[in-house]
C-alpha cells in the first residue's frame, strides 16, 4: 500500500500554502509530519482527508479509505455523554451491540470507563482528548491522522497510548500520520520524520530511523545523533 | 487572617405577592381616575370575568380564537421550518427570501390586515395574518440556527463517515432546537397579539377580537379589560405548555 501525491497546488486566503508538492508515503510506518507551526501542516493533511480541497494536483492510494482523525481540538459533541460520542461515530459502522462493546474496550484502554456517562463540559481537557483518541482508535480506520494527539496529556498515558500504537497497531497495514512539534514524540514513536518548513509548505528532508521503537531505549546513542540531525534545522 | 466571601444571594420575589402588588397599583390608578369608562376597578373586572365564563359564547369565542392563532402558528412553523432548511443549505434562496421576510417585518400589521381583508374571508384574516407575522421569526431562527452548526463536529462526522441521518439527529436537530424553541415561544405571544388585532379590524363570528371590538362600540371598559385579561391568560397558558413540552422533547439534563 502507498500513497503518492503528486504536483499539489492550495492558495489559502492570498497564501499559496502549498506549492507543487510530491511526496510517496508507504503503509507499515508511522510517518511523522514535522515543522514549525504554521508551515501549511494541518491544510496537507486535511488534503489528505478529503476535508479540504487542493486547487491543482492529486493524491494517489487513497480511494476507498477511511480516515481516524485525532484533531487538535477534542471535538466531541458537547449535549452527549462520553459514551454517546463514541457511539455516535461507531453505529454507523457497527451494530447497536458491537458498537456498545467496543465503545467499551476503547474507553477502557484510555482509563476512561468510569467516565462514560459524563458530559464533555464535566472532563478535564486531557480527558476530553483521551475520549477523542479512544473513538479514533474504535473506529480503525486505514489512516491514522494525528494533529498533535497527547498535548495535555500526563507522561505515563501518553507513553501507554504511544506503545499501544507501536506494539499493536502497527502490525495491522495501517498508515499513520503523525502531527507534532515535539522532537521526543517524534523520535520515540515515528519510523520516517519529514521535515517541513513553509510557507509554502516544502518537504526539507526526511529522516528514516532504522531501529523500531520498541527497541529505541537499547540504542540511545544512535537516538541521540538522530536526535541532532532533527534539532539541526531548528 | 481568614479569608471570606459573602454571598448576595437574592432572594426571588414570590409570584403571588408580585400579583397583588400590580393589582393594589391598578386600584390605585382606578381611585386616583375615579371614572369606569378609563379604567375599571379590578373587583368589576373580575366580575365581568366571572359572568363571562358562565356563558357559551365565552367558551366558543376561546375555543374558535384557539384554533386560529393555531392554525397560524402551525402554518408558520411549517413553512418557516421547511423554507428556512432550503435557505440555509441555498445562498440563492436565502437571496431571494431575505428581502421578502425583511419587507414583512417592515410593514405595519394594519396593512396586512387590510389587504387580508380583500384577499380572505373574515374568519380566516386572523390565521393569515398569524401567520405572516410568526413565518419571518421562525425562517430566520431556524436559518441562524443551522448556520451557526459547529462546523468542526460536522467534519468530524464526515471523516467519520456519519451516517447523515445521525448527523441530522445528533448534530443538526439539537443545535437547531434552542432558537427554534425560543422563535416558538416568541410566536406564541406574537400570534395572539396580531391574531386578536385581525379579529377586532375583521370581526368574525366567535371571536375573542369581536368581543373586544363590541366592548369598544358599547363604552364597555370592564368588558373590554376581562377580554383582554383573558387574551394575556390564554397567551401565558400556551407559552407556558409549550415551553414545558419543548423541555420535556429536547433538552437532555446537562449537569453544571
Amino acid at each position: 500500500m502507498k500513497i503518492q501525491v503528486k504536483e499539489l497546488f492550495k492558495k489559502y486566503k492570498d497564501l499559496q500554502v502549498i506549492s507543487n508538492l510530491n511526496m510517496d508515503f508507504s503503509s507499515d510506518r508511522i510517518h511523522c509530519i514535522f515543522g514549525p507551526s504554521g508551515c501549511g501542516k494541518t491544510i496537507f493533511v486535511n488534503i489528505l482527508t478529503g476535508l479540504v480541497d487542493a486547487d491543482e494536483g492529486w493524491v494517489e492510494g487513497l480511494e476507498g479509505k477511511s480516515f481516524s482523525y485525532i484533531f487538535q481540538e477534542d471535538r466531541l459533541i458537547p449535549w452527549a455523554t462520553v459514551e454517546e460520542n463514541m457511539l455516535f461515530v461507531l453505529e454507523s459502522h457497527y451494530s447497536k451491540s458491537e458498537a456498545r462493546q467496543l465503545a467499551g474496550e476503547y474507553l477502557s484502554l484510555v482509563n476512561l470507563l468510569k467516565f462514560k456517562n459524563s458530559y464533555p463540559e464535566q472532563l478535564s481537557g486531557g480527558m476530553k482528548q483521551r475520549a477523542a483518541i479512544a473513538r479514533a482508535f474504535a473506529y480503525g480506520g486505514d489512516i491514522v491522522v494525528m494533529d498533535e494527539p497527547f498535548k495535555g496529556l500526563d507522561l505515563e498515558l501518553k507513553k501507554g497510548l504511544m506503545d499501544y500504537i507501536i506494539n499493536d497497531w502497527n502490525h495491522k497495514n495501517r498508515f499513520f500520520f503523525f502531527i507534532t512539534h515535539d522532537v521526543d514524540e517524534a523520535l520515540y514513536i515515528a519510523d520516517d520524520i519529514h521535515v517541513f518548513q513553509g510557507l509554502p509548505l516544502t518537504l526539507k528532508k526526511q529522516i528514516t530511523i532504522e531501529i523500531p521503537s520498541c527497541d529505541r531505549g537499547k540504542y540511545r546513542n544512535e537516538m541521540g545523533r538522530y536526535k541532532d540531525l532533527l534539532l539541526g534545522d531548528f | 487572617m481568614k479569608d471570606f466571601t459573602i454571598k448576595n444571594k437574592r432572594k426571588p420575589l414570590n409570584k403571588v405577592v408580585i400579583f397583588i402588588f400590580w393589582i393594589v397599583v391598578w386600584q390605585m390608578i382606578y381611585f386616583m381616575i375615579q371614572r369606569d369608562i378609563y379604567v375599571p376597578s379590578p373587583f368589576s373586572v373580575f366580575i365581568r370575568l366571572k359572568e363571562l365564563i358562565m356563558l357559551s359564547v365565552f367558551w366558543k369565542s376561546v375555543a374558535y380564537s384557539i384554533y386560529r392563532v393555531m392554525a397560524g402558528l402551525i402554518l408558520s412553523i411549517l413553512l418557516g421550518v421547511g423554507i428556512g432548511i432550503v435557505s440555509s443549505m441555498n445562498d440563492y434562496v436565502y437571496d431571494l427570501i431575505n428581502p421578502l421576510m425583511t419587507a414583512i417585518k417592515s410593514t405595519p400589521v394594519l396593512s396586512f390586515i387590510i389587504i387580508a381583508l380583500i384577499w380572505f374571508s373574515s374568519s380566516n384574516v386572523p390565521i393569515f395574518i398569524c401567520f405572516l407575522m410568526c413565518f419571518p421569526v421562525i425562517w430566520l431562527n431556524v436559518v441562524t440556527g443551522i448556520r451557526n452548526v459547529d462546523e468542526k463536529l460536522l467534519e468530524m462526522a464526515k471523516v467519520y463517515r456519519v451516517r447523515k441521518s445521525t448527523v441530522l439527529r445528533k448534530i443538526y436537530l439539537p443545535s437547531i432546537m434552542p432558537y427554534f424553541s425560543a422563535a416558538s415561544i416568541t410566536c406564541l405571544g406574537l400570534g395572539w397579539k396580531v391574531s386578536v388585532a385581525a379579529e377586532v379590524l375583521s370581526h368574525p363570528k366567535n371571536a375573542i377580537g369581536s368581543h373586544l371590538y363590541s366592548a369598544k362600540v358599547y363604552l364597555d371598559s370592564s368588558d373590554l379589560f376581562a377580554w383582554t385579561v383573558v387574551v394575556i391568560l390564554l397567551s401565558l397558558l400556551f407559552e407556558s405548555i409549550f415551553a414545558q413540552l419543548i423541555r420535556k422533547i429536547t433538552i437532555k439534563k446537562i449537569p453544571s
